[in-house]
């Protein structure tokens, strides 16, 4: 426990139990690649999965640090982030309009890469909602874009000859065309 | 930092079952050309049942389907797509399909049923009276292969029906003639040619040469349910492996003979809306909650007129209510340039974005 906290809970000891609550939730540590290290609520650690399961172990304490060596800090940041909003938005009745807003704002700032980066890490923490949005969100990024961008994108090779190119494309030509006219 | 990210390669999986099926059916069209693999993935079955899946609720992009006419012969039937559940106050419309005759439309999981309507020329005569099968979301068309008229074929009637127990996606044709009636079927993907059903009309809770079987039916439950007013019951017939009639009943004190009560579906479920409350978009309804056990449900809810169009020589405009946020919408339809001179414009139907294939 802090300091400050202790004496808090000596002078507003009959006041209600949300400052003596927050002194007892346990705390989980994980240090990431870049060897940063994090303290993660419980409740929030217990969103992820891969920590969850760790953690179940009879042999595991809390006191362990779990090592992350998949995870870079600044993506371990982003998700202890969107695990958080998802609790607190847990107990609330209607949160529907809070949770778009707060989307929106958590990819705003993030190049295709990044997300890319971020949703192979929600992947491997195994954070399911967390990865149905950012792969929501990569569609979204990439649904108006031509063929050599997401090949280059996703890493993928094309294996066709010309011939073969041209023949799928005539299947659908249009689909090629009006990329950014939609209005959607 | 961030932008130190070393490219990711997202695994293959990831990229296919969660990422691919979230995309538009044009956006993927054109990634068939990315690679073989995406392309025989994007055209296979299982991947338009996924898609199916995901795409559901909230992320329906659902469309609107309707058509302008020629005054003069001969009457082509152009029909035009226009996306619904977007934001903004303009909708563009593309064109996806010319028909040489006019056609109704029945749309279910994705595809669209058109079949003759009544009041074309060619309705009861050998010419060209087929069947097609079409995905607005990928413009593929199937023609089913022509059955053979009966000498004095009073009326043909197709319903189009989805099996989701077998994934399959078929078409009823009744043909009534002067002595009685032929019922066929036709299996998309799986049928050359039309299947006759034997059907033991003496057998049946109800005489079906006293029933029209050409009115509008509604397709649920892997079942063409139909309004019977003389027997104030519905009539079903199950498409799902046991191809036969049975009967649903209707809530006590609902009368069939009222020209106002009509069957649709509502969230997947038949319902009987009653037209007869005061204000014209206030309508009393009832839902069949439960098909098993035929129990209904009544609910007194604003009907949604979701897909009303204002027909008008300049003004294209379409009236959307939202259930959820309870506001009506108006937008402005945009037809493509060589269209410009409006002619009246004629709803087909509504469908939801789909990439079944049609073989």
């Amino acid at each position: 426990m802090s300091t400050s906290t202790d004496n808090n809970a000596s002078i507003t000891q009959e006041s209600g139990p949300s400052a003596a609550v927050q002194d007892i939730q346990k705390k989980i540590v994980v240090r990431t690649a870049d060897g940063e290290v994090f303290n993660l609520k419980e409740e929030v650690a217990m969103e992820i999965d891969i920590i969850k399961t760790f953690f179940q172990e009879d042999s595991i304490s809390y006191e362990t640090v779990m090592p992350l060596p998949n995870v870079e800090g600044w993506e371990m940041v982003k998700v202890i982030e969107y695990c958080t909003k998802h609790v607190e938005l847990k107990h609330k009745v209607d949160g529907y309009k809070e949770r778009k807003a707060f989307q929106a704002l958590f990819v705003q700032n993030l190049s295709t890469k990044s997300l890319l980066a971020l949703t192979n890490t929600a992947n491997y923490l195994e954070v399911k909602y967390l990865l149905d949005f950012l792969c929501q969100a990569v569609s979204e990024q990439i649904k108006n874009k031509d063929v050599d961008y997401v090949r280059e994108l996703f890493g993928v090779e094309n294996d066709f000859n010309d011939e073969e190119y041209e023949q799928v494309k005539a299947e659908a030509p249009w689909a090629h065309e009006n990329l950014n006219n939609d209005l959607h | 930092m961030e932008d130190d990210a070393e490219t990711t390669i997202l695994p293959n999986e990831i990229i296919c079952s969660e990422i691919l099926p979230r995309l538009p059916v044009k956006t993927l069209l054109r990634f068939r050309c990315v690679c073989k693999s995406w392309s025989s993935l994007i055209l296979n079955p299982g991947f338009a049942t996924a898609y199916r899946n995901l795409c559901s609720g909230e992320r329906k992009r659902s469309h609107l389907l309707f058509f302008t006419c020629e005054s003069e012969y001969p009457k082509e039937q152009r029909v035009f797509s226009v996306q619904l559940n977007q934001g903004g106050s303009q909708r563009r419309a593309t064109h996806v399909l010319t028909l040489k005759q006019l056609y109704q439309a029945q749309s279910r999981k994705g595809l669209v049923c058109f079949s003759l309507s009544k009041t074309s020329s060619s309705y009861l005569e050998v010419l060209d009276n087929r069947v097609h099968i079409f995905n607005p979301s990928t413009r593929h068309v199937v023609t089913l292969p022509q059955t053979s008229r009966v000498n004095l074929t009073v009326y043909v009637a197709h319903h189009f029906g989805f099996s989701s127990l077998t994934n399959e996606y078929k078409v009823l044709q009744i043909q009534r003639y002067k002595r009685g009636l032929i019922f066929n079927t036709f299996v998309l993907g799986t049928s050359t040619t039309w299947r006759r059903v034997e059907v033991d009309l003496a057998d049946l809770p109800f005489d079906p040469l006293e029933f029209k079987f050409d009115t509008s039916s509604v397709s649920t439950y892997g079942a063409i349910h139909w309004l019977h007013p003389t027997l104030n019951i519905i009539v079903a017939f199950d498409m799902n492996g046991a191809e036969r009639f049975k009967v649903v009943p209707i809530p006590y004190g609902i009368d069939l003979h009222d020209a106002l009560v009509r069957l649709d579906k509502v969230d997947g479920c038949l319902a009987l809306i009653d037209g007869r409350k005061q204000q014209s978009y206030m309508k009393g309804l009832w839902i069949l909650k439960d098909y098993k056990n035929h129990v209904w449900v009544k609910e007194d809810i604003l009907f949604p007129f979701q897909n009303d169009i204002v027909r008008g020589l300049a003004d294209l405009r379409l009236h959307q209510y939202n259930m959820k946020t309870k506001s009506y919408r108006l937008s402005q339809i945009l037809l493509p340039e060589w269209r410009n001179d409006s002619r009246m414009l004629d709803m087909l139907t509504s469908y939801d974005e789909g990439i079944a294939p049609l073989r």
